[in-house]
């Protein structure tokens, strides 16, 4: 069955029933085989790493009606063949009701080793940043649940509110309007030290949880972190703000990291770890290796000048680069193409080019009631992809993106920004062909054009104006 | 993409019922069985249809049937005159199915999987009665129907499904504002199928807006069956398992009867 991949999450949806004779059609072994793809390293040894930074693989329960243990069993065996070559993979099901969360938790009793999360969305909350700090409401009748939900939100930077009794829970939730979203009936099934990696500006930050030992070697996510070395990463800083004690088997760890790390010339930072006694040693032990410590991480991103020294370049502004390059002007095709079929083909009309194809800087036409959402990509070539909607066409785009009516601003934002990812992969997909790879960082949307110019300082790029039935969408391509 | 206009289009092109089902249906209705098997005899693509879809496993018949005569003196007149409906969809299949992964061998079986449990929710809920029993030969439609309509997309709506699942049933109402199943109505009312046979099939979407408590029960019946078929391993290979969308909701009612209706076959 083929998935959907959204979020860095992959997401089977069947439909009806799951039982023995079914469930090994769900997730099958080409399945699997196409989450993956391999590379070779030095000729003799080849790698694999999942596709799109996938972090997690669920199965959706939305519109399934009927599932016995044997089928929950047989699609489990199945996702667990993905963990054993991706151990840091999340694996799970989504978008249940009730009974449904009751009746898992009685096959498995206190053997749930897998996660739980009561919609989609909310898994999406443990595999993207924050964009806003928005608040989480979180109650679990587990203390262990609530408390590593509460963390693993906070380290994505979002406003966590552990609950720790049901009265409380219920009181917080008669607040109208007080959380942006509500984690319930979600269970974390992997309870150990997974490094969640994330990307500030130029610089990976990994931040490393509990004790740390030599299970980190299984633990730690060599894939992503290759990819960052030959994406062009420099400077890695692991957040060590949570770790309660380590043993000299990290040396070996770092070790191993460095090496590749010093023949290009990057840097590895440790932040946030306790002055503890029993850590001292250890901490010497890694300056020695030419490891750089410092107390917080806003030290290393507060201050410019230490980020250069360290090889970490923060760019905020896009007026400090070139405007459009000829490579990205090469590919321009690509570009109109992907985003011109996406929308023609959701709207069912064709785009007539409104006023003639030039580079200048950004100019709307009619700005107010217009939306926008942008999103920038990195590796062979670099830059960012701004589109600009009327109101109503983004909504029938959008709903028909979806497959649901939309009804206000709020769901058409969210739906934007997934409907800009879309643009953005079939973008790569076609530069792929062509040999071209990029990497594709989170969408962002706007509610209006004075928010988009407050928030991006942009460059001069190549501007298509292109008429759906007589409403002008914007394509803007910068660096 | 699809337009009312294609649309349009691909309804006027649906062939008539052909003038041999009509006499095998007048006898049929006369009760007269052999000789309803012996104008069947003259079209042999019929006659191959009908051995073929007959001696599928799930109507558990031991002895392979190749005498049509013999066929339909054994169905009797109500599962006769369902079969040779189902026989009319399958002369509008494509050629070569391109938006599912069907054979005419896989689209005979779902015709048999659809018909055999249709019985049996029919046995459950005590009904006896052929335009009731024969509403069930025209839901396929809706799967042939959208092949027809959508194989010209294929490739974009590839690239589409890695990131969103494919209503097609939302997107053919968004791109032309008819659903799958008002086709499924429009085909049906051109070969003449009953009233009581195209309401149970309004009633299979939630909102068909239908009163009729039983032709409701009934879409309600024909919408989770259709699911519980498209869960069989066969079609979630054939890509038909998440085609349209599933609605729960809409079949609570009746759900708890499912296991009692299909009993040892559930």
């Amino acid at each position: 069955m083929k998935p959907i991949i959204r979020k860095k999450i992959v997401t089977f949806y069947p439909q009806g029933f799951i039982d023995t004779t079914n469930a090994y059609f769900i997730i099958t072994d080409d399945d699997i085989n196409r989450l993956f793809f391999k590379y070779l390293i030095k000729k003799e040894a080849v790698y694999e790493t999942l596709i799109d930074d996938i972090q997690m693989v669920l199965v959706s329960l939305k519109r399934v009606v009927f599932f016995n243990i044997n089928g929950i069993e047989i699609i489990l065996d199945n996702m667990t063949k993905i963990k054993k070559r991706k151990k840091s993979i999340t694996i799970g099901f989504c978008d249940y009701n009730n009974m449904q969360y009751e009746t898992i938790h009685r096959f498995y009793k206190k053997n749930v080793f897998f996660s739980l999360y009561k919609t989609f969305k909310i898994a999406t909350l443990f595999t993207t940043e924050s964009i806003g700090r928005e608040s989480i409401l979180i109650w679990n009748k587990d203390y262990e649940q609530r408390n590593i939900q509460g963390i693993a939100l906070f380290v994505k930077h979002y406003n966590a509110v552990v609950t720790h009794r049901k009265k409380e829970f219920l009181e917080h939730m008669s607040r109208a309007n007080a959380y942006d979203d509500v984690v319930q009936d979600t269970f974390i099934g992997s309870v150990r030290t997974i490094p969640f990696a994330r990307v500030s500006g130029s610089a990976v930050i990994y931040t490393l949880t509990g004790y740390l030992d030599a299970s980190i070697d299984t633990q730690f996510d060599y894939a992503y972190h290759n990819k960052a070395l030959r994406t062009g990463f420099k400077l890695f800083i692991f957040d060590m703000k949570s770790i309660i004690s380590m043993n000299v088997k990290i040396l070996d760890f770092f070790e191993k990291l460095i090496k590749d790390i010093n023949k290009l010339n990057g840097t590895i930072c440790i932040v946030n770890l306790a002055d503890l006694s029993s850590l001292r040693k250890i901490k010497e032990e890694l300056e020695s290796m030419h490891l750089r410590f410092f107390k917080t991480l806003d030290e290393i991103l507060n201050d410019k000048e230490l980020l250069i020294e360290l090889g970490g370049i923060i760019k905020e502004d896009h007026t400090h680069s070139k405007s459009v390059t000829k490579a990205l002007i090469n590919h321009l095709p690509s570009f109109i193409k992907a985003t011109v079929s996406t929308l023609e083909m959701m709207l069912g009309i064709s785009a007539v080019k409104a006023r003639k194809v030039k580079i200048k800087e950004l100019d709307i036409l009619e700005p107010n009631q217009k939306l926008a959402s942008s999103i920038g990509f990195y590796g062979d070539i670099e830059g960012i992809i701004i589109l600009i909607f009327p109101f109503t066409l983004a909504k029938k785009s959008c709903s028909m993106m979806i497959g649901e009516d939309i009804h206000n601003l709020a769901e058409v934002l969210d739906s934007l920004a997934e409907f800009v990812n879309v643009i953005a992969g079939r973008v790569k997909t076609h530069l792929t062909d062509q040999e071209i790879n990029i990497s594709i960082t989170l969408p962002r949307t706007y509610s209006s054009i004075d928010e988009l110019l407050s928030t991006l300082t942009l460059n001069r790029g190549v501007q298509v104006d292109l008429n759906f039935n007589e409403e002008t969408f914007t394509f803007f391509l910068t660096k | 993409m699809v337009n009312r206009k294609e649309l349009e289009e691909y309804i006027s092109k649906v062939p008539p019922r052909p003038e041999i089902i009509k006499r095998v249906l007048d006898e049929v209705e006369k009760k007269d069985l052999r000789q309803a098997g012996r104008i069947a005899k003259e079209d042999i693509v019929l006659v191959r249809y009908m051995q073929n879809l007959i001696n599928k496993p799930i109507f558990g018949i031991q002895h392979k049937i190749t005498d049509i005569t013999q066929i339909f003196t054994l169905l009797g007149t109500d599962a006769v005159y369902e079969l040779l409906h189902h026989y009319l969809l399958f002369k509008i299949c494509p050629k070569k199915w391109k938006v599912f992964n069907l054979t005419d061998d896989i689209f005979r079986e779902l015709q048999a999987n659809l018909s055999f449990y249709w019985r049996k929710i029919l046995d459950f809920e005590k009904i006896n009665d052929k335009d009731i029993s024969s509403a069930i030969t025209l839901l396929p439609t809706i799967i042939i129907v959208c092949d027809e309509l959508f194989h010209n997309s294929k490739e974009d709506l590839e690239i589409l499904s890695d990131s969103i699942i494919i209503d097609y049933d939302f997107l053919l109402y968004n791109l032309t504002g008819s659903h799958l199943y008002d086709l499924s109505i429009r085909i049906g009312e051109y070969w003449q199928y009953s009233k009581k046979s195209l309401d149970i099939i309004k009633a299979t979407l939630n909102d068909s807006k239908c009163v009729n408590e039983q032709n409701i029960r009934l879409g309600q019946w024909m919408h989770l069956l259709l699911f519980y078929i498209l869960s069989k391993p066969i079609f979630i290979n054939s890509n038909l398992n998440t085609f349209i969308k599933f609605d729960i909701d809409y079949i609570e009612p009746i759900y708890k009867d499912f296991e009692k209706a299909l009993g040892e076959y559930f």
